[in-house]
């Protein structure tokens, strides 16, 4: 008797617990539908790079290569110097994030240290150039770069960094309201000036934001293409990106050095995504919803 | 006296931060409002890279506007920001919260569905585009004809190719996702466990409360990713790169053509460089950014979760 009154209690507490929770184990199908529809084209780009362009269009497909063509490692980095790309991609990205981060973080600053007039208007200026598409002032710009005859260099990409980047600028604000003003006032009661209470006081305390903005500034540097195709016209320019782009073409027959080329192409920012994933979703997180 | 005192300390307060957020302000005029200004006029003129300068009025919209090529990327560039930025927020979300607990698994997860966000648009399209292949050797035609299916030219028709375009922005949920966690995260659990003691279940906790709560990140991303979606560009340069269409137009037929494309072939990518069509391609796409934007704002002020905040 007493057994059956608490099996039943079991039976019905489980039914409490199917009907609360059903949904949640259809969307975790469809998670698991998701993770699986991302797996599958990552794992096909790296067995693809080792194909011979014979195994790599067959019906029924060939998952692993029978005679791996490791020489198409060699093929793209040394024949088709892809490595030159990769620095050039680098070259751009570092000064990227340099420039950006650096004159981000002091604009920040300003927005976020001094209660000047007009700094709400300026600010609220700024989120709306956020939603400005670049396509309407990309004529302009290249026009204008052209004038000054900044051509078939990285300086159109560059310079403007230094000037700061609007979500970067909003990023960082927000995270430096949520530091106390005591140290800064401490250091201003010292005699400190501004800029050494931002270069000394400030820039170590906000150190996570200022990974997680440059790790945004890096990707978005590493993988745009509108840009270095409108500026960087001189192939001894071209970031990877562009040279991938090369890559199919009617001259080259050997399809499996596209995925060699995206594999490699993989790899930088795998590792820079690995050093700073610790900082993505904790530097996030105060900037947002406050 | 202290008056004075206290007006020359505002001052400084003033110069100082203006002075701070100077680098901003010049890029702001040299790098924004003076391309705004010039891009403006210069839509209104037959304005060529080399050769003369002519006004020649509406002369670039109606030319545009007549054009077929046009109809295509405009149709493209609506659908796809519409169902990519449906696609990112519903599965940002999604993801997010399925996802949230610390557990190995999740975090694994997480990395994987990050995974495609930091692969090269332009490569991944590139990428994807032999699996689309048209061809019986693409993968998901040899899927279908696993399953006894008829195969499909998925990339080569305008109206059809978009789907692609817009299947693919399942492969750019890392971003909203990462926002999305973090915004879940931030939600004082005090709330939540509240909600557990008077008996809710986790599907009304979810509705009326977390969601509620992080309301203002949902806004966000939907604007972020609608303004990403109207600009897609490097997807479709990869599709039509990697299919070998690239060079005669966008796609077969332009079938994968969007509006940022087409400006940058008008512009830039073909023979002709017609800088003040360019411009005018690109006012298209901010009224067109504008218009989704007082949607979005209409859709915010008629929700309740405005009015209980």
């Amino acid at each position: 008797m007493e057994q059956t009154k608490s099996s039943s209690l079991r039976r019905e507490r489980v039914l409490s617990h199917i009907a609360d929770c059903w949904w949640l184990w259809i969307l975790k199908a469809v998670i698991v539908l998701l993770v699986l529809c991302i797996i599958v084209p990552f794992f096909w780009m790296i067995t693809s790079s080792v194909k011979t362009t014979q195994e790599y269009l067959t019906s029924p497909i060939v998952w692993f290569s029978r005679d791996p063509q490791w020489s198409n490692y060699a093929e793209v980095m040394v024949d088709l110097q892809f490595y030159r790309y990769i620095i050039n991609s680098l070259i751009l990205a570092a000064l990227s994030v340099l420039l950006s981060v650096f004159s981000s973080a002091f604009v920040a600053f300003g927005f976020s240290r001094f209660n000047f007039k007009g700094s709400s208007v300026w600010f609220g200026i700024m989120i709306a150039t956020m939603m400005l598409p670049g396509q309407v002032t990309v004529v302009p710009q290249f026009l204008l770069f052209k004038e000054i005859g900044w051509t078939k260099n990285f300086l159109p990409l560059v310079v403007p960094q230094i000037c700061g980047a609007a979500g970067n600028v909003l990023l960082i604000t927000q995270f430096m309201k949520g530091i106390p003003h005591e140290i800064d006032d401490a250091a201003k009661v010292d005699g400190a000036g501004s800029l050494t209470i931002f270069l000394r006081i400030m820039l170590p305390q906000i150190v996570p934001i200022l990974i997680v903005t440059g790790l945004f500034t890096f990707l978005g540097s590493w993988k745009d293409s509108f840009g270095p195709l409108i500026y960087l016209r001189d192939e001894s320019l071209y970031t990877v990106p562009l040279a991938l782009m090369t890559f199919i073409s009617p001259e080259n027959p050997n399809r499996g050095i596209l995925f060699t080329g995206l594999t490699i192409a993989l790899v930088p920012t795998i590792i820079v995504y690995v050093l700073g994933q610790k900082y993505l979703e904790n530097g996030i997180v105060i900037a947002d919803l406050k | 006296m202290n008056t004075n005192r206290c007006k020359k300390i505002l001052q400084s307060e003033n110069l100082k931060g203006y002075l701070f957020i100077l680098p901003w302000l010049i890029g702001f005029f040299v790098f924004t409002i003076y391309p705004i200004v010039m891009s403006f006029t210069m839509s209104f003129f037959d304005w060529d890279l080399f050769g003369e300068r002519t006004f020649i009025g509406f002369g670039n919209y109606v030319e545009i506007f007549s054009n077929e090529i046009f109809h295509i990327c405009l149709s493209n560039t609506l659908l796809y920001a519409f169902f990519s930025t449906l696609i990112s927020v519903l599965f940002g979300i999604l993801t997010a919260y399925i996802l949230l607990s610390a557990s190995w698994l999740n975090l694994a997860l997480r990395t994987i569905i990050y995974l495609p966000s930091l692969v090269i648009g332009i490569a991944f399209s590139m990428m994807m585009a032999p699996i689309f292949d048209a061809s019986e050797f693409g993968l998901i035609n040899q899927f279908f004809k696993l399953f006894g299916w008829e195969t499909q030219t998925w990339l080569s028709e305008p109206g059809k190719a978009v789907w692609v375009l817009i299947f693919m922005s399942l492969w750019g949920l890392g971003g909203p996702m990462i926002i999305f966690t973090a915004a879940f995260k931030n939600i004082d659990n005090s709330v939540i466990e509240a909600a557990k003691i008077d008996g809710a279940s986790r599907f009304m906790t979810l509705v009326k409360i977390n969601l509620p709560i992080i309301f203002p990140i949902i806004v966000y991303q939907l604007f972020m990713s609608l303004i990403g979606g109207v600009q897609v560009f490097d997807l479709a340069l990869g599709l039509a790169t990697a299919s070998g269409t690239a060079t005669h137009g966008m796609g077969n037929q332009n079938a994968l053509g969007t509006l940022a494309y087409y400006l940058y072939r008008t512009g830039f990518g073909g023979a002709d460089a017609a800088m003040g069509k360019a411009s005018a391609i690109g006012w298209i796409i901010f009224f067109i950014t504008a218009v989704f934007s007082v949607f979005i704002l209409i859709f915010i002020k008629k929700s309740k979760y405005y009015t209980k905040n």
